[in-house]
């Protein structure tokens, strides 16, 4: 319960420029100075902050070393992993609750754990790099269901709507797709899309906040695995990579064999 | 543990620095005007 309240929170938080949701206008005070640590579109009307993987694309096509976005990442990373990913992210906690609806259900094979990474550097890298255009912005599904869907909605001049075509059409394609897969796997798109997701993974193993296992208390009933919001087995293997310390393994250990603290 | 606090400590660094080249005042300049690209519109 914690957990979703502080999820909620922070989607809120994030997004808490109300008069931007109302007139369909952008924020453009000091905070937007600031990167989030999480997938959070910079073009939402109600968004105080600056999305790090926008940051980092407008670097890397400029040809300049991305020095803040990277810091970002890596500090939060350093810090506690994947940590962001399962407590801040609004597009994580939609995924949670559309997994959440009675149906069947699928689990998804490990090799898609590779896209994450291909995305990051094939596309948020190499492509961004030699087009200078940001291409994961591009596809980005979070990017029509927060800034085009309600600014498209909200434009009373009728400009916005004019623009709209092929692009708009294919990203309200993506978001089906992605509504789509997130209802039977669990939180599909962190773990075979998100390059904000293949950054932190990689921090892990090294991060200063971390999951331990007590083998002697564990009695290997998958408890933690089925709650697992990532489908990672934390009891086998507490620093994977695809862990996003939402620590609902921990709560739900029957032996208490899990705890998150300093390594 | 002594390995995620020094790459903290690196990273924080990067963030100065990169504050002092004047990344902030960039992000927020491009941060605050309407994303086509993310609202896919051309």
């Amino acid at each position: 319960m914690i957990h979703r309240i502080v999820q909620a929170l922070a989607a809120i938080g994030i997004n808490s420029y109300f008069f931007g949701w109302f007139h369909g206008a952008v924020y453009q005070g000091p905070t937007k100075q600031a990167c989030v640590p999480i997938l959070n579109c910079w073009g939402c009307p109600g968004a105080r902050f600056a999305c790090p993987i926008g940051n980092l694309q407008h670097y890397i096509g400029l040809h300049l070393i991305p020095f803040y976005a990277a810091g970002v990442f890596g500090a939060v990373g350093a810090a506690a992993g994947r940590m962001a990913c399962g407590w801040l992210c609004p597009y994580g906690l939609a995924q949670d609750l559309l997994y959440k609806l009675k149906t069947f259900k699928v689990r998804m094979p490990k090799v898609f754990s590779i896209g994450k990474y291909l995305m990051l550097i094939g596309v948020v890298g190499f492509v961004v790099y030699f087009t200078a255009e940001p291409w994961f912005c591009k596809l980005c599904p979070d990017g029509w269901i927060i800034a085009g869907l309600p600014l498209v909605m909200m434009d009373k001049t009728g400009d916005l709507k004019a623009l709209t075509g092929w692009h708009y059409y294919m990203k309200i394609g993506l978001v089906i797709f992605m509504v789509m897969m997130a209802i039977p796997i669990k939180r599909f798109f962190c773990r075979a899309l998100c390059p904000i997701g293949a950054i932190y993974s990689v921090f892990n193993r090294l991060s200063i906040l971390n999951l331990r296992v007590n083998k002697d208390k564990c009695i290997e009933c998958d408890s933690c695995q089925m709650t697992c919001p990532m489908d990672v087995a934390p009891h086998k293997s507490p620093a994977n990579l695809d862990c996003i310390r939402c620590l609902d393994c921990v709560r739900k250990c029957p032996t208490k064999a899990l705890t998150y603290g300093i390594k | 543990m002594i390995a995620g606090i020094l790459l903290l400590a690196v990273f924080i660094y990067l963030i100065v620095h990169g504050g002092k080249l004047g990344d902030f005042t960039e992000t927020k300049s491009v941060a605050s005007v309407m994303c086509l690209s993310c609202m896919g519109i051309e």
